[in-house]
């Protein structure tokens, strides 16, 4: 069972605020969504929709003068094997480096085989990068991580994806929940020939089970969880909850 | 034909001055700083005969058709790139490919309404083409407001000759918009404000087509739906944005998070069918320097014609073949960078020292993709008044195209000059005139 929750609140009215949300799971191979319920501010219009890459997006907003936005997203997903099957994807898009992905230049040897390559980075990833909260931003690139040696989830997944795109391995950012509470986890999905399979390089493993997935996307700029945009001079401050707990 | 030369050649202060008057300038950027300058006019038109516009109006419908049909197909069933016509990295690493277009259905499925399409006049009397602009292509207003004053000053001159008609660029454009909003609201011109290069020309248009001049805030999105807010705050439902306002800005919630020009959600009334942008999102993958090259592959592969306009002789090193002869023969070619635009990123290996051609040589073999090279083609150089003696300099021709429901070609262009006598560059933005084209009727 997941809840997220999120209040933003405005430092006086704002005339007109916009938004992109990607807070409701999908559903694939790995994961079933049984229940879902949504609840937003009764002045915002919402229409739900998909993305880029297929992930599920309510966009919408308000038009007249307010100072909070609200909303909860809560369900439950039935997690099975962490094994996405592959719908035609531009595997393209997944092999080349972004701006947060793009590290040039030799850090390991690994494995010709994609999933011992993928294995091989992760634990490297573990025993060089420290895991160190507040240390990044999220326009934090790859290159930089590599640099400095340390980062959190998000930090952790750029570099891995930068390094299996050095090798022409397919990877993908994933945003989504893991048990217990706090925000949002980042991990990476890599594509081995038939599947996309998990990887955590926070937590150096490969995911089995209880992961629930919100989006993907080349890098964390595909992925926001929530993008939004007002006008006037008002200050938000942005109050964010999230659970999963097994049940 | 009497064209009333010495009267034209007079003209030409008057012209300028009227031109000034009416705030026809041109916006430059360059280090940070805002700069306005005049767009200087010169009063000796380029004169192009019927039989050769009845070439280049159909090769450029020819060339149009293809573009618009590429561009459906790369956001779709992408045949070209499984057909192996196109190598893949060259659709999907261009900076103008936008994943987030994928499966959208423009309006008319038509992408390039309005295309801007560059050629020059060889001097043995061939036609090249040297670039196709179908993001957001300016330019036309110059010469229409241009021939609006010379009218004035000169009206003999037009009673005289057989001219073909160009105020009706105006109307192209707007049956076009028309089609395209399909009754959904009212149409609208997007312009980023007057800091923009090209703000004469949007509110220009907006006059002369009886569009809303809307400048960024004035429009947003209400349950998928765009609408224009007026003064009173009142809401009129928009059908139609021709918006001068490029991709990666159009909308924050998609593409660049920090820009105000934008419309947040408009990509998804967009991509619902409930509004029309002129021109589509996504198009840059179709007017990159690097798929350039293909295009009279295009043509061949989705009209099953061969291609009546020419390429200049193009080289992609990404290719084995041209990428020997490119490095063997880089002192003479025009080397381009496909990630530039306007003139900038274009460089001629005649004009490099040894040490800078063995740097250039070093970025092509570093990144091969990144760069195309072409044979410096030998373009017939047209008359101008220089200190009032006419002089010979490189000129191009901007044609424009505009496709709704029918793909029709501008009777008339921007011809561009280049002010510096050794220059082949004649980008506004780097300082060139510009000239009237006449295309002359049987």
């Amino acid at each position: 069972m997941y809840n997220y929750q999120t209040i933003v609140e405005f430092s006086e009215a704002v005339p007109m605020h916009a938004v992109m949300l990607r807070c409701q799971p999908v559903s694939n191979a790995g994961q079933t969504v049984e229940q879902e319920h949504l609840v937003v501010s009764p002045d915002y219009w919402l229409q739900a929709g998909h993305d880029a890459f297929y992930n599920r997006i309510l966009f919408g907003g308000a038009t007249e003068p307010h100072k909070t936005f609200a909303y909860v997203s809560t369900g439950i997903v039935a997690t099975d094997t962490y094994v996405i099957k592959y719908r035609g994807e531009n595997l393209f898009l997944f092999k080349q480096p972004t701006a947060l992905t793009n590290v040039r230049e030799a850090v390991l040897t690994t494995p010709d085989n994609v999933i011992d390559a993928a294995y091989a980075i992760c634990n490297w990833l573990y025993e060089n990068i420290v895991y160190q909260p507040l240390c990044t931003t999220v326009e934090t690139t790859a290159a930089e991580v590599l640099e400095r040696r340390k980062g959190v989830c998000q930090d952790f997944a750029h570099l891995m994806i930068a390094l299996c795109r050095q090798r022409d391995i397919p990877a993908r950012y994933v945003n989504g929940f893991l048990e217990g509470e706090g925000e949002t986890h980042a991990w990476v999905e890599i594509f081995d020939g038939y599947n996309w399979l998990g990887f955590d390089p926070t937590h150096n493993r490969c995911i089995s089970e209880g992961y629930v997935k919100l989006a993907h996307g080349r890098d964390v700029r595909d992925c926001s969880v929530s993008r939004g945009l007002f006008t006037g001079q008002a200050t938000q401050q942005t109050t964010i909850h999230v659970t999963l707990q097994e049940i | 034909m009497n064209i009333r030369i010495n009267e034209l050649i007079d003209s030409r202060d008057t012209v300028n001055k009227w031109l000034e008057r009416y705030g026809v300038r041109f916006g430059v950027y360059k280090h940070g700083v805002f700069n306005e300058q005049l767009f200087p006019f010169d009063s000796i038109p380029r004169i192009i005969s019927h039989s050769d516009w009845s070439y280049l109006e159909t090769g450029l419908k020819q060339r149009v058709l293809a573009l618009n049909k590429f561009l459906w197909d790369v956001y779709h069933d992408k045949r070209i790139i499984k057909d192996g016509i196109i190598p893949e990295e060259f659709v999907y690493s261009s900076k103008g490919y936008m994943p987030e277009c994928e499966g959208i259905n423009p309006t008319g499925e038509v992408y390039a309404h309005i295309a801007g399409i560059d050629l020059v006049e060889g001097k043995d009397g061939q036609w090249y083409v040297l670039e196709d602009n179908l993001r957001i292509p300016s330019g036309a207003s110059y010469p229409m407001i241009a021939r609006e004053i010379t009218r004035k000053v000169s009206p003999q001159t037009f009673t005289q000759n057989a001219v073909a008609e160009n105020r009706n660029y105006s109307k192209l454009l707007a049956t076009m918009m028309e089609e395209m909003n399909n009754g959904r609201g009212i149409s609208v011109i997007l312009t980023p404000g007057r800091y923009n290069s090209a703000y004469f020309e949007h509110s220009y248009f907006a006059e002369k087509i009886g569009a809303t001049l809307a400048y960024p805030g004035d429009l947003f999105v209400e349950d998928n739906k765009v609408y224009y807010a007026g003064i009173y705050k009142e809401k009129t439902r928009v059908g139609c944005i021709y918006r001068r306002v490029s991709d990666e800005y159009i909308d924050p919630l998609i593409f660049e998070a920090s820009s105000l020009l934008g419309i947040p959600n408009v990509m998804q009334a967009y991509k619902s069918g409930n509004v029309a942008l002129i021109n589509a999102i996504g198009n840059g993958v179709a007017d990159d320097k690097g798929i350039y090259y293909f295009v009279p592959k295009m043509v061949e592969y989705y009209l099953g014609e061969q291609p009546i306009l020419q390429n200049a002789p193009t080289y992609l090193p990404y290719f084995k073949k041209d990428y020997d002869y490119v490095l063997a023969n880089i002192q003479r070619l025009v080397i381009k960078d496909v990630s530039e635009a306007g003139g900038y990123g274009v460089v001629f290996g005649k004009d490099l020292s040894k040490e800078k051609l063995d740097e250039l040589k070093a970025l092509i073999i570093d990144q091969p993709r990144r760069w195309i090279a072409q044979e410096v083609i030998d373009f017939k150089d047209l008359e101008i008044l220089e200190d009032d003696k006419p002089v010979e300099r490189k000129a191009d021709l901007r044609a424009f195209v505009v496709s709704g429901k029918e793909t029709r070609v501008w009777a008339s262009g921007l011809t561009r000059f280049s002010r510096n006598p050794d220059s082949f560059v004649v980008n506004s933005s780097q300082g060139g005139g510009f000239k009237d084209t006449w295309v002359l009727e049987e």
